[in-house]
């Protein structure tokens, strides 16, 4: 896991690091990401660079949310990042709504001219699961996960003042990135004959039924069974696995 | 079957608190071979699970063939060789029950009588 903050900058050395695995991080190092129609009022009543952001929906309908919910998030100094999109095994956590863009507050106006990445371009947490699913996480704003955001009092253009939702939002991103949520473990795989062997002591070598290392064309009927284990999250995993015969 | 290899979606069988057991049934093809049963399961935000097991399927041993009568394609070739045994019979037997005719039996022993007089 991975926190990114716009305050300190990111190192050449990380965001390189960063492009190798397909997430781009803004050219300059103090770019942040503003949001004229969902910042906090009471903040960054200026500024407008502390997001207020729903917990995101799934990305696609048949996969399970992680990291959905109710509430509000707040995430101040935000670095955007860009997802390639060659590569399957980023995925972004939380996207900028519509309305964000990058930009860097030490330049002056004329950079909004040619912005990083804009609206939902731009993803505030990505994540990354590489294919001996090692998981990483690249947090876009490291001050939401400070005290003072865990359970601070914030403000949205309604006027209403909420509590943010952090604490919880930062447990479910912990869950998931150090493997405690999402993670199927094969326990056993069998497989065995249905129809009795016509011959008797067919294969002399092979003890008991289940299992056996040879089968016989056509005619024959096999069963085989895949013994997983979900977290308990995962009961209603739908889509079933396939065997390739 | 063109292909000898299958996709087969592999259904919940039992389900326990925290575990669930996926099975399916299935003919194995026809061709002998090496094959392995193989789960590719990648889905987002799940870590993946790639398993394999190999079998090998062999072809039907000398004796395990289907008998003739057993294959109903073979169902004409069948019938043709027993007409020909049931014809050959049916005329065997006509041809043992029937009587030559008389006016050739009487010069039959004409000529087998006569024959060494002359």
């Amino acid at each position: 896991m991975l926190g990114l903050s716009s305050e300190s900058g990111t190192p050449s050395a990380i965001s390189s690091l960063l492009l190798e695995f397909d997430i781009a991080l803004p050219t300059d190092k103090h770019s942040v990401v503003v949001d004229h129609f969902n910042y906090d009022a009471v903040s960054a009543a200026e500024k407008h660079d502390v997001l207020l952001l729903s917990r995101p929906n799934p990305s696609r309908p048949d996969v399970v949310n992680f990291f959905g919910g109710e509430g509000l998030l707040a995430l101040p100094q935000t670095v955007g990042q860009t997802l390639g999109n060659t590569s399957p095994l980023v995925a972004p956590v939380l996207k900028a709504p519509m309305t964000a863009y990058a930009y860097n507050p030490k330049e002056d106006a004329e950079s909004v001219e040619d912005v990083f990445a804009t609206g939902s371009q731009l993803s505030l947490i990505s994540a990354l699961q590489a294919r001996n699913s090692a998981r990483f996480v690249v947090l876009g704003s490291l001050e939401s996960l400070q005290d003072k955001w865990f359970d601070a009092l914030v403000k949205g253009l309604d006027g209403k003042s909420v509590k943010t939702v952090n604490r919880e939002f930062a447990k479910q991103l912990t869950e998931w990135v150090f493997k405690e949520v999402g993670v199927l473990k094969v326990l056993e795989i069998s497989h065995h004959q249905i129809s009795p062997s016509t011959k008797a002591g067919g294969n002399a070598t092979q003890i008991g039924d289940s299992n056996p290392e040879i089968y016989r064309i056509k005619n024959d009927v096999v069963r085989c069974t895949f013994h997983f284990l979900p977290n308990s999250h995962l009961n209603e995993l739908t889509i079933p696995p396939e065997i390739h015969h | 079957m063109l292909s000898p290899f299958q996709r087969i979606p592999l259904s919940p069988s039992t389900i326990s608190t925290n575990s669930t057991i996926y099975s399916t049934t299935f003919t194995t093809p026809d061709q002998h071979g090496i094959f392995a049963f193989k789960v590719n399961y990648k889905r987002p935000w799940l870590t993946s699970i790639e398993e394999k097991r190999q079998v090998t399927v062999r072809h039907f041993a000398h004796d395990e063939w289907p008998r003739s009568w057993a294959i109903s394609g073979a169902w004409p070739w069948v019938a043709g060789l027993w007409s020909v045994i049931g014809g050959f019979l049916v005329f065997v037997v006509l041809w043992l029950y029937s009587e030559p005719p008389k006016h050739d039996s009487e010069r039959r022993r004409k000529l087998s009588v006569s024959a060494p007089a002359k």
